[in-house]
């Protein structure tokens, strides 16, 4: 019933409580609704963070009664959307707000995320003594295999970036709003090949915050509702924990499956498609295994028009963490509700009603999502 | 041939293994040139990472094995980006993942030493290198070998 920003940057100059803040102000005067109204707060951490026991004090808040402070980053940023539903629905908590603020630019980085004892660290010492430490490099060995296999070309993950980038233009928050081209993609420095520069995503400053209520409350408030109509989890596999050996096939293929059939729809019926994008390559792996386009036909899907405005599926449409920020797909959700309140100016996708949002396609752990409703 | 070519301690420090309770025996194994995973009694399978369980079985009856340290390229990344300052004169460095002729869903990480200036291909038959860095580590390299159809047991 309510969303919230703050600035996206590369500096901030503020603490990342202060981030949490402002955001979650942001979202409740949003929603209508007041911090005293709050009695949930649920977020994630990799890398910098703020944690709900940190955040309620300085909130003011004195009694609440659900909260959750999950371990993980992208495959669990759509979990504390799901299982905030389910605090509401069973009367555990009345209004939570979900949120993710950090620091990742100015103070910690993600990109170096992987390494230390303890954080999930069994499979990092089979890696790190050959230089393998950063999250682009695991990505990027999955990528391989889909062209690989598929056939899929550097050109292909560009149509993705480029796509991105021109939606980003239209965006007033995103950091990056320079048009480019294939030619500028293609032009842009490896990283890790295959991939380049433009196929990585941002490390930026920032908070979303996201206020979720009952159907009954949401009536009464100031923003137009948006429904949560279906929520779900799939666990995936890492690149080497010997259980999958095929890298192109990843846990939204499972996750797919599950959120339609809760939500009663198909992929035609999906208007907007907002997918966790830390990479190009993961952006393709969900529009095949989401069903828009066939198995291993993502490269071509993509490079047809088919992701943008006025495509079959236009995708990404705040230009995602590749243009706009990385928020940790809490600005991902964030985008899904404004399409579908219909708020996104020269973005928008007309008359959408059904939006599709996603963490991590579970290619590295796991995958959670939503579908949402225009009410 | 290693990231540890040079002796600056940082980047050594950096790189180097954190072994867990599971896999002292693996990197022992390195150090003695032989590459040993723990291997199921019932049912056969290998385990890798190295656990003490079976992930088809759940059948703590393992036995450390060697391997033959043959295998194909899976997969491959060439890194640009230096991931920590201390790399910075090691760009760009090529790494792969081999699945291992024993068993298709263990893919092990190396370091690409070549073959003649070759360049992986997916498929492309390989074997273990051992790279020794000092008198605890050993590491994998993987080499390009010539004919022989990869995927054969």
């Amino acid at each position: 019933v309510g969303v919230g920003f703050t600035e996206f940057s590369s500096n901030s100059g503020v603490s990342t409580l202060s981030l949490a803040a402002r955001a979650i102000k942001n979202a409740l005067v949003d929603a209508g609704l007041s911090v005293a109204d709050v009695d949930g707060l649920a977020t994630f951490a990799v890398g910098d963070s703020v944690g709900p026991a940190q955040l309620a004090p300085a909130l003011g808040l004195n009694d609440v009664s659900y909260y959750v402070n999950h371990r993980g980053g992208g495959s669990i940023s759509h979990a504390i959307i799901g299982e905030a539903a389910m605090a509401v629905a069973t009367g555990i908590a009345t209004t939570v707000v979900c949120y993710r603020a950090l620091n990742s630019r100015s103070e910690v980085r993600m990109s170096s995320a992987g390494r230390g004892r303890g954080n999930e660290s069994m499979e990092e010492q089979y890696k790190n003594p050959y230089g393998w430490v950063m999250p682009v490099q695991a990505y990027a060995m999955a990528a391989r295999q889909h062209m690989v296999k598929y056939g899929t070309k550097s050109e292909h993950w560009g149509a993705i970036s480029v796509n991105q980038r021109a939606f980003a233009v239209k965006n007033d928050r995103a950091t990056l709003r320079k048009p480019i081209t294939l030619d500028d993609y293609l032009a842009s420095r490896w990283i890790a090949e295959p991939f380049r520069l433009f196929d990585c995503c941002l490390e930026s400053d920032g908070a979303c915050a996201i206020v979720i209520t009952s159907a009954e409350r949401a009536r009464d408030l100031r923003a137009k509702p948006v429904k949560i109509a279906a929520a779900g989890w799939a666990l995936g596999h890492s690149l080497m924990s010997n259980q999958w050996s095929d890298q192109t096939e990843s846990a939204a293929t499972f996750l797919a499956k599950r959120l339609y059939t809760m939500a009663g729809i198909g992929p035609d019926e999906i208007d907007v498609a907002e997918l966790y994008d830390c990479f190009t390559h993961s952006v393709l792996m969900q529009l095949e295994d989401y069903g828009f386009c066939p198995k291993g036909e993502g490269g071509p899907f993509a490079a047809s028009g088919a992701i943008g405005l006025g495509g079959k599926i236009p995708t990404n449409t705040h230009g995602g963490f590749l243009s706009e920020a990385y928020i940790h797909g809490m600005n991902t959700l964030c985008e899904a509700v404004l399409q579908l309140r219909g708020e996104c100016g020269d973005r928008q996708v007309l008359g959408a009603e059904v939006a599709l949002s996603t963490g991590q396609p579970g290619v590295i752990t796991g995958q959670t999502a939503g579908v949402l409703l225009r009410t | 041939m290693t990231l540890f070519a040079s002796a600056d301690e940082p980047k050594a420090a950096f790189l180097r293994p954190l072994p867990d309770r599971d896999s002292e025996p693996f990197w022992n194994g390195l150090r003695d040139k032989q590459l040993l995973l723990p291997r199921c009694n019932n049912d056969g399978t290998y385990m890798f990472p190295a656990r003490t369980f079976c992930n088809r079985c759940l059948s703590f009856d393992v036995t450390w094995t060697e391997l033959s340290g043959q295998g194909s390229v899976f997969s491959w990344i060439v890194t640009h980006h230096a991931p920590h300052k201390s790399l910075a004169s090691t760009v760009p460095f090529t790494t792969v993942q081999v699945r291992v002729r024993e068993q298709d869903d263990v893919l092990i990480p190396g370091t690409w030493v070549g073959g003649a200036g070759q360049a992986p291909e997916w498929g492309m038959p390989v074997a273990i290198e051992y790279l020794t860095v000092d008198d605890e580590l050993t590491l994998i390299g993987w080499r390009a070998q010539k004919g022989g159809d990869p995927s054969s047991d």
